[in-house]
């Protein structure tokens, strides 16, 4: 680093940066002291956690566990589990289906706001925001009264239109699912839609106009490749919370017969550590879990990346 | 430079300070002067009482209580603190969890303070759940004796006779809905309901977990728990019995349309505390069984076990002897007469019925029910070290039975499986 600045008196100039250095460290230090105490920290102790496993002497095992290291076993046991492998495609599929769904229902949904009247605005906002601050376990209580034939308004509407209720199986189950989690994130991305739409300039909307494009031209040509960031970011973030799903499939078990306790690669680590008592397979099954959630947000950023760099 | 270097030198004291305070520094054992201070968990209604009553009875003793949530969370919280070190020294474990929370060294062994008054006050059937494998895990407080909960006036109604036989409650069953065709004998709940599932079995003569030597033999599909199981199945098959979820049961009960239930005896005081309004309509009769001799099991119940790290043993056992085997302790916790507590202990069954006031059910003697059903219950039966993964394994085998039909005592032999794939990957020895 070369010096084009004439440097002034020595002892001012450390006194000045030593105050500066401190108050900078002053305001990160909270969020550094929280990120190292409850992400760093933990993620290192699971990692180590992996390579150990719990065992018992041989016969009745009566006489408590003890923990010896197994290095890669965990490992190989959980990518040689049916479960957890399956559990992944379950996933797979349910976001297949929903991140294009939530985006593209998000984006038509701000649009719309965009060129809404004011007050009726103020209103929608409010109204598809408000589904995303009930916590997710309390949501699905309130969906599986609402799944529930003999209880539910919704199942005797669908008897009365003819058609028959019934969760079972693998496509229904994701639909309910995934019914709650859009109802639940739908508000949120409308609104982090809408104010990216707010920082389009509104003279390139004008001439746009002038040009003669209709509203749906400029909302697809126009509105949306200069929100693209926004929109990156946000399937980034829907892509690592989708993959992560834990909550509703764990409560609609005993309603949708297709969602085992393993349906899920939350859900099989939850069962592996807190049914079946083995934790060093459940962080095993974390980190190989951390690792993919990695590549994929890698993936989808290069991809959003190369999105942004051809417009 | 400068901000990278304090940054530097800021994320090296955090680690630090991180890394010092994952370590606990253990206190030394300092002398006791004063009252030995005991931490006990419990989810158990009343406990709050019990514990008050002995501690104004016990200066040298006394125990801090903690009420914690029930279920299978209760498990876990136990768990992860006996992890952390810091589990209290007593708490409440029901039996189907006793073995589970032996071999992860979360119970210790408590035979030479327990084994001569478990062999004096309670009953056999019941002194093996807690007493496997050469030693003593935890002391039984109440059993949950199967008895069948009915509407005798809708039976009356319907000209329906009490069964005492399983043929005789599929007729009942077809004979209610001949009469009133809204109305079910029951319901399903069992097969959605593992541990319920498993006393049906149990009450059929099935033992799904032995011990042979030195190692756990595991066998679901036995005859007897194939029959219950086929039964179940075809009462269901044959629309005989509700269906629904228990939410929707209980509206269907309070309608008048749900008309008996199998249970164990703290059901009794359940049903008294939901439907305020049918006191006098019920009545208990003994769960029918397959030949009409009376043979029972057990539904739910709990015991007090002892945790591995306590520094207090003679005195939690002191506190834990009081709880089951003392009448003042029946009487702190069933004083304000909303519980239905069958104790293990015989002798202090008359102690539970005095306190428990049988209006809702006609002023029938209940607990003398209770204690035949009690008496009746199939011995020798043991819960395996992974009862949780057992439970688990049959409710994905009932969904899938739900989805895609087929025969449900089918999967048993699968069930056995995965439970055994556990305990070996446990390290446990396993029978062939």
């Amino acid at each position: 680093m070369t010096q084009h600045v004439a440097r002034p008196a020595r002892r001012g100039r450390s006194k000045q940066g030593v105050t500066r250095s401190l108050q900078v460290a002053f305001f990160l230090f909270p969020f550094f002291s929280l990120f190292l105490l409850f992400t760093v920290v933990p993620v290192v102790y699971t990692a180590g956690l992996s390579l150990f496993s719990e065992q018992s002497d041989g016969g009745l095992g009566l006489g408590g566990t003890q923990t010896i290291f197994v290095g890669f076993a965990n490992y190989l046991s959980a990518l040689t589990s049916p479960e957890f492998m399956t559990s992944f495609l379950t996933i797979g599929a349910y976001c297949l289906i929903y991140i294009p769904l939530l985006m593209g229902l998000s984006l038509v949904l701000a649009m719309v706001l965009d060129s809404l009247v004011e007050r009726a605005r103020k209103y929608f906002q409010l109204s598809l925001y408000l589904p995303n601050i009930v916590p997710g376990i309390i949501a699905s209580v309130i969906w599986l009264y609402l799944y529930t034939p003999g209880i539910s308004p919704l199942t005797d509407a669908f008897g009365a239109l003819g058609l028959e209720w019934s969760l079972d199986g693998q496509p229904q189950a994701i639909f309910a699912v995934m019914n709650i989690t859009i109802w639940a994130h739908l508000g949120y991305n409308v609104v982090l839609f809408y104010s990216a739409l707010q920082a389009v300039p509104r003279d390139v909307l004008e001439a746009g106009l002038i040009d003669g494009a209709g509203p749906t031209k400029t909302a697809v040509s126009i509105k949306l490749p200069l929100i693209s960031g926004t929109v990156g970011l946000a399937v980034l973030f829907t892509v690592i919370g989708a993959v992560q799903l834990f909550a509703e499939p764990f409560l609609l078990r005993s309603r949708a017969t297709s969602i085992t306790s393993t349906w899920t690669p939350n859900m099989f680590i939850y069962n592996a550590a807190f049914e079946r008592h083995d934790f060093g397979l459940a962080a095993a099954a974390s980190v190989l879990f951390a690792v993919i959630i990695g590549l994929a947000s890698y993936f989808v950023t290069r991809a959003s990346n190369l999105n942004g760099q051809r417009s | 430079m400068k901000l990278r270097k304090v940054s530097a030198a800021l994320a090296a004291t955090v680690i630090t300070a991180g890394m010092l305070a994952g370590c606990s520094v253990t206190p030394a054992p300092e002398e006791e002067s004063g009252p030995v201070e005991l931490t006990f968990w419990s989810w158990l209604r009343n406990t709050d009482k019990v514990v008050e009553a002995f501690n104004e009875s016990h200066e040298n003793i006394q125990v801090k209580f903690e009420q914690i949530p029930g279920g299978a969370d209760a498990i876990t919280k136990v768990v992860n603190a006996a992890r952390a070190g810091d589990a209290p020294d007593i708490f409440t474990v029901d039996y189907s969890v006793v073995s589970e929370l032996a071999t992860q060294g979360i119970l210790q062994d408590i035979s030479d303070l327990a084994d001569e008054d478990i062999a004096s006050s309670f009953p056999e059937g019941i002194a093996s759940l807690v007493q496997f494998g050469g030693g003593t895990w935890s002391v039984p407080l109440d059993a949950g004796a199967l008895q069948l909960f009915y509407r005798a006036d809708r039976f009356e109604e319907l000209g329906i006779d009490v069964p005492t036989t399983w043929d005789e409650y599929k007729t009942a069953a077809a004979a209610v809905i001949a009469a009133d065709p809204n109305s079910r004998i029951g319901s399903s709940q069992a097969l959605d309901t593992p541990a319920l599932l498993s006393a049906l079995a149990w009450q059929s003569g099935a033992q799904w977990a032995s011990i042979d030597g030195e190692a756990w033999g595991l066998d679901l599909a036995d005859e007897a728990t194939v029959k219950a199981i086929d039964f179940q199945q075809e009462l269901v098959d044959e629309g005989l019995v509700w269906t629904d979820p228990g939410n929707v049961l209980g509206q269907k009960a309070a309608a008048g349309t749900y008309l008996s239930l199998i249970s164990g005896t703290w059901q009794a005081a359940g049903l008294a505390t939901s439907f305020p309004d049918q006191a006098g309509l019920w009545r208990v009769a003994p769960v029918p069984t397959w030949d009409g001799k009376p043979a029972s099991a057990m539904y739910g119940g709990s015991s007090y076990g002892i945790t591995a790290d306590s520094a207090h043993r003679e005195a939690a056992y002191e506190f834990i002897k009081w709880m089951t085997q003392s009448p003042e302790s029946i009487q702190a916790r069933m004083g304000d007469g909303g519980a239905s507590l069958l104790p293990a202990a015989t002798d202090l069954i008359p102690t539970a019925a005095a306190s428990y006031d049988p209006a809702f059910y006609g002023g029938q003697d209940i607990y003398a029910e209770a204690q035949a059903s009690l008496e009746s219950i199939n011995p020798g039966w043991v819960w395996n070290p992974a009862t949780s993964v057992t439970n688990t394994a049959l409710l994905d085998a009932v969904n899938k039975w739900k989805a895609s039909g087929g025969v449900l005592s089918d999967s048993l032999e699968a069930v056995t499986a995965t439970t055994e794939a556990n305990l070996t990957s446990r390290g446990i020895a396993v029978a062939d």
